[in-house]
């Protein structure tokens, strides 16, 4: 009885379903996220070197790109694209936000303010969470690689 | 053929992609409403300085009565009252650019005598540099506002020791001053100007030369002269008509 309900959770996890659920949700988020930072480029360079992280050009170059980079990401991983390459970058993007949480809740900060630009203030703990999830859920995603219902199986289909 | 058409479709997917998030990149310009409690003392005309240093200035400045300072989020201002132009900065002291920034506009007020008023907003992020701006609060409730201020955006502390050598540097009574740092008198005050900014549409840490954001991230001195020019070639256009 048991062993029936592990084969089946187990047969549930291999399944492309899950994969192409958290692909979506992943998207959304990476989406979410960009629509919200997009209008603010100049300041949220300004929020990227208040961290104290990165030297001054690369915390410019870095806070101008990652709108641009979440927002083809996530777009990309909502319609299938290039699946791999996209889980890639998004794994990459959740370890830097990951470095930036840390490094604000070691200095006391107790909100991430800057996650999803202004639209929501989350909990430091809830964005190391989120951050955490994020990375798990692209590897996931990496290692399950081609999906069907993605603009890639439409293509490799014909 | 099947590669070629999924590449020319990928790529068009990614300029319509580019294309809608040009256009949210291109909202982002922000112009604030306006600010019902910023008052000036009568008298704040600047005395015309020559050069475009960025050395303190303090007997230029506007102090506000220390007593006014803890029950309302004021507003710390100098230049000329009536200046055409008025710099509206929102800075984070832990932020490299908005440093920058104050910095220019500290040229800019030399530059351009009695033509500019600078209104400090605080606005800051983490922790310490909250009480930096509470540091600040504390330096004007001396009467140095400015002129802490002015030593402080040459050499940002980052610790309490180089914040309170600072503090010493400028001359303040470090009594008084430890003892506003460490009741927290200045707390709310600080968390309130970041809040009334943010009712204002303040979007993050920026600078407005009348009312208007100046994106410029930091830019250079030019870029914020230009600004000025063509906001003053503005009105006088205006005046003209």
């Amino acid at each position: 009885m048991i062993n029936n309900k592990i084969r089946r959770s187990a047969a549930i996890f291999q399944s492309k379903y899950p994969a192409i659920f958290f692909r979506l949700l992943i998207g959304i988020i990476f989406v979410f996220s960009a629509i919200n930072k997009l209008p603010m480029h100049s300041q949220f360079v300004a929020i990227v070197e208040s961290y104290h992280l990165l030297p001054h050009t690369l915390a410019t170059a870095y806070a101008y790109a990652l709108p641009w980079v979440e927002l083809l990401t996530g777009s990309f991983l909502l319609l299938g694209i290039q699946i791999r390459p996209s889980s890639l970058i998004s794994l990459l993007l959740a370890l830097s936000f990951l470095a930036a949480n840390v490094s604000s809740a070691v200095s006391g900060e107790s909100f991430c303010g800057s996650c999803f630009g202004e639209a929501i203030i989350l909990p430091i703990s809830l964005a190391l969470a989120l951050d955490t999830a994020i990375i798990i859920i692209s590897v996931y995603i990496y290692i399950v690689g081609k999906q069907p219902y993605s603009f890639d199986s439409l293509f490799a289909r014909r | 053929m099947r590669n070629w058409k999924y590449t020319v479709s990928v790529i068009m997917i990614t300029i319509v992609i580019m294309a809608i998030g040009g256009i949210l990149w291109n909202s982002g310009t922000t112009e604030l409403k306006p600010d019902k409690t910023t008052e000036l003392a009568p008298d704040t005309t600047i005395e015309s300085a020559p050069d475009t240093t960025t050395e303190p200035a303090p007997d230029t400045t506007t102090e506000p009565a220390p007593d006014s300072v803890n029950s309302e989020p004021i507003t710390w201002q100098r230049g000329n009252q009536d200046a055409p132009i008025t710099i509206d900065e929102y800075p984070d002291l832990g932020c490299h650019i908005c440093i920058e920034k104050e910095v220019m506009v500290l040229q800019a007020l030399n530059a351009y005598p009695g033509k500019i008023r600078v209104i400090h907003h605080h606005y800051a992020f983490s922790a310490f540099y909250e009480k930096l701006a509470e540091a600040l609060e504390a330096a004007g409730e001396q009467g140095k506002f400015w002129e802490f201020h002015d030593r402080l955006i040459q050499n940002v502390p980052n610790d309490m020791p180089s914040l309170l050598a600072l503090a010493e540097a400028v001359g303040l009574d470090m009594g008084r001053f430890n003892d506003a740092l460490d009741s927290g008198k200045y707390t709310e005050t600080v968390k309130k100007s970041k809040e009334e900014a943010i009712a204002r549409g303040v979007k993050e840490v920026s600078m407005f030369i009348n009312g208007k954001e100046y994106d410029k991230s930091p830019g250079t001195l030019e870029d914020l002269y230009n600004a000025i020019d063509n906001e003053l070639a503005k009105l006088d256009t205006n005046d003209k008509q």
